[in-house]
């Protein structure tokens, strides 16, 4: 799992906010854990949005 | 686990890749030509190489890569990716000197080891998820 800070000067609309980003066996997740590309914007999940579910991981 | 260091190869190929292509870094980075809306950067291509790679831990436990000029050149990128101020528009990082430092020592990096003939190597390569062992 990792946090990434936001760059409002980025051009990349899916760099601008500060997002979490987290993977399951080398697979990316969106926000419900469900597999998603790795350079989806699904995949940089709003901090505000991200909320650790152990589950995932059993 | 081998016992040996191990670098994800799929990352390590594709975070060198994105690091050599300047055309890539404009399409996709700074948003300029990008239909599927894909979301990059240089901080994660420089998280890829380094961290999700493996390449980081392979590197502090005196690893070698391939062979050695392939392993000091893989130091010497880290060294060039370092000094990169990440903290501005994908535009300015993109332009700025020392990012084509480098794009090239990516690209040398990529070229060694198209040369190397492997025999030094102390790595394994191995694949994310699976951990499956692949050709060096």
């Amino acid at each position: 799992m990792r946090v990434q800070k936001g760059r409002l000067e980025s051009t990349n609309p899916g760099q601008r906010y500060d997002n979490v980003r987290w993977k399951k066996d080398g697979k990316w997740l969106d926000k419900d854990g469900k597999e998603v590309p790795k350079k989806s914007e699904e995949s940089h999940i709003p901090i505000e949005e991200f909320k650790f579910d152990k589950e995932v991981y059993k | 686990m081998t016992g040996r260091s191990e670098i994800f190869k799929n990352h390590f190929f594709e975070a060198l890749q994105e690091l050599s292509d300047r055309d890539y870094q404009e399409r996709i980075w700074a948003n300029k030509n990008n239909p599927e809306g894909l979301v990059a950067s240089f901080t994660e291509a420089a998280i890829l190489f380094w961290e999700d790679a493996l390449v980081s831990s392979a590197l502090e436990e005196g690893a070698i890569v391939y062979d050695r000029k392939v392993t000091q050149a893989l130091q010497e990128l880290w060294d060039a990716i370092e000094i990169v101020d990440e903290f501005r528009s994908e535009e300015e990082i993109i332009n700025d000197p020392l990012m084509q430092k480098v794009r090239d020592k990516a690209t040398e990096v990529l070229e060694l080891i198209k040369v190397s003939d492997k025999s030094e190597n102390t790595v394994t390569f191995i694949e994310e998820g699976t951990l499956k062992v692949l050709e060096p």
